[in-house]
């Protein structure tokens, strides 16, 4: 997977117009909360990244064959999201607690972020991996797409979530080509 | 909170659980050394040797759970076989250089000559493109273990009887038929294509001022560009004989065509060994990944790596994918040396001498699993430390 591909998939599985909605409507706008969540799951997935070898190794799982399962959860995630684009209103813990629940989970790290995450730092390793998510993350944090009308908002997430079946897509047949 | 939590938490570990099971099961890729596959080329060629009959012909099949011999024949696989064994000789086996030139006799004696060419062609039977192939690459593999030139004459027959098949396309007819002297038109070969692409290429090897490269060079494009399209496949087919092929030309030959189409084929050999060092055989795993597959299906993958790896090793444009492919042919190495018959376990059957050194797929093996997987194997020695 290359670098630019990589950022459009983690763009579009982050998919800032469907959660700046989400956080909205959850009570968690608040800049500081946010920005703690957005900290939390840049600092996961970074973790994430940078432990993908030693978890596949201990997994007994190729670099090649986790490419081809994180295709085909991208794929699943990015369908789901282009048929429903909108998020569910998730509970959250008071005050600062809301960062971790629910701006870090379940709202930013999706299984298709997570699977993203391993794959991508076993190939092009946790740095290319921490820049794409931070890039990602930014989208989240600068743009006020709970501002925009419901029905731009819903056509901006559709059209993320079609990043994420494209990058599902290239990640299996990379995974099915490559040795 | 939590009970709203509870469903995300659910869904995550149900997803992983099904994911793992159903897309990245263990991959097993048990460690091997090359001692142990030594092992398992001697006792695979002992399969081999212990089948050649005073006709010439080798034993076709076996059932060990019935005790059933399968008394078919198919002299595209007797020449893959004698390839094989001419392989184990070019490793000190000289019991197998004599096996080799036993069955030989029941290749020379089925020859036919036409004006320019020679082939070899079974009585009643078409004249097929493929066994004429894997002769040639017989042959060959023969004077590179004895030196004897004696067969020059043949080889070249016999390669300009390929090169009479091939159309302008670069494809070539995967038969010739006696009744009316000429190719059998839109009947192409799974394989044969590619069986005759490298017995043209190892021709250019041998004899390279002799203008065999123009011919195999085009039959490599056609295997690269058009069969897919042109013979109705889905996909591009791995075709280990194509890898073969490659593997025979010095990288200046190759443009980035066929470099490219090189680079593929280590994909799909790949994804076979990595999918067979998933499959367990039992359970769940047996439902959702199948039988451990056969020896020629795994075999013809490792040959196909052992091919391309040593391409690899002579071309820099291919350096990248070097690593994975020792991996890989390490990894069927280790499978298919567990996977054989070994002597204790073939005397719990009625016919151990046609159950010892044999890979069975569902109770069943095939001279042709020996073959492939005996010749994989040898490759594979290049890959694995001592």
């Amino acid at each position: 997977m290359s670098l630019p591909l990589l950022i459009l998939a983690v763009v579009g599985a982050v998919n800032a117009p469907r959660i700046r909605p989400a956080l909205a409507r959850a009570g968690t706008a608040r800049w500081t909360v946010a920005t703690a969540g957005l900290g939390l799951a840049l600092a996961a997935v970074v973790g994430v990244a940078a432990g993908s070898g030693p978890f596949l190794d201990g997994i007994d799982v190729s670099a090649e064959a986790w490419r081809v399962a994180a295709g085909v959860v991208l794929l699943a995630a990015g369908v789901r999201v282009v048929v429903s684009p909108r998020a569910a209103v998730e509970p959250a813990l008071a005050g600062y607690g809301a960062a971790l629940v629910p701006v870090a989970f379940p709202l930013l790290l999706t299984p298709e972020l997570v699977m993203l995450g391993v794959s991508a730092g076993a190939d092009l390793g946790a740095v290319a991996t921490s820049l794409a998510a931070a890039i990602a993350l930014a989208g989240v944090a600068v743009i006020p797409y709970e501002r925009f009308p419901a029905t731009l908002a819903a056509a901006a997430a559709r059209f993320h979530g079609a990043f994420v079946v494209v990058g599902g897509l290239a990640l299996i047949v990379e995974g099915i080509r490559d040795i | 909170m939590r009970r709203l939590l509870f469903p995300h938490l659910a869904i995550w570990l149900l997803g992983g659980v099904l994911v793992r099971v159903a897309i990245i099961p263990p991959e097993n890729c048990p460690t091997v050394t090359s001692g142990a596959i030594n092992t398992a080329v001697r006792e695979g060629a002992g399969w081999l040797k212990r089948g050649l009959g005073n006709d010439g012909r080798f034993l076709y099949g076996y059932h060990r759970n019935t005790d059933e011999i399968n008394d078919s024949y198919n002299v595209t696989r007797h020449a893959g076989v004698l390839l094989a064994l001419y392989q184990v000789a070019g490793h000190g086996d000289v019991e197998a250089l004599t096996t080799a030139d036993g069955g030989l006799t029941y290749v020379t004696d089925r020859l036919v000559d036409r004006e320019d060419w020679t082939a070899l062609a079974p009585p009643g039977q078409r004249v097929r493109l493929g066994a004429n192939s894997l002769l040639l690459a017989a042959l060959a593999q023969r004077r590179a273990v004895t030196a004897d030139d004696g067969y020059d004459a043949l080889m070249k027959r016999l390669g300009r009887f390929l090169a009479s098949q091939q159309l302008p396309s670069g494809a070539i007819a995967a038969f010739w038929d006696p009744a009316t002297g000429k190719p059998v038109p839109d009947q192409y070969g799974r394989f044969a294509t590619g069986e005759a692409f490298w017995g043209l290429a190892i021709l250019n090897r041998l004899f390279p001022s002799e203008g065999w490269g123009r011919p195999a060079l085009a039959v490599a494009h056609y295997l690269a560009t058009e069969r897919v399209a042109s013979e109705g496949y889905a996909v591009r087919l791995a075709d280990h004989w194509a890898a073969y092929g490659l593997a025979e030309f010095d990288p200046g030959d190759l443009d980035g065509v066929l470099v490219d189409y090189a680079r593929r084929l280590t994909g799909y050999f790949a994804l076979t060994i990595r999918v067979e060092s998933q499959r367990t055989g039992s359970g769940i795993n047996l439902l959702l990944r199948g039988y451990p597959g056969p020896g020629a299906g795994i075999g013809t993958a490792g040959e196909g790596l052992g091919a391309l790896l040593r391409l690899a090793r002579r071309d820099p444009r291919l350096a990248d994918v070097q690593p994975g492919l020792a991996e890989r042919i390490g990894c069927m190495a280790g499978i298919m040396a567990g996977a054989q018959v070994d002597a204790e376990e073939a005397s719990q059957f009625p016919r151990p001498g046609l159950t010892r050194g044999a890979w069975f797929y569902r109770d069943y093996t095939q001279m042709d699993d020996q073959q492939h997987v005996v010749s994989a194997l040898l490759a594979a020695l290049a890959a694995v430390s001592p």
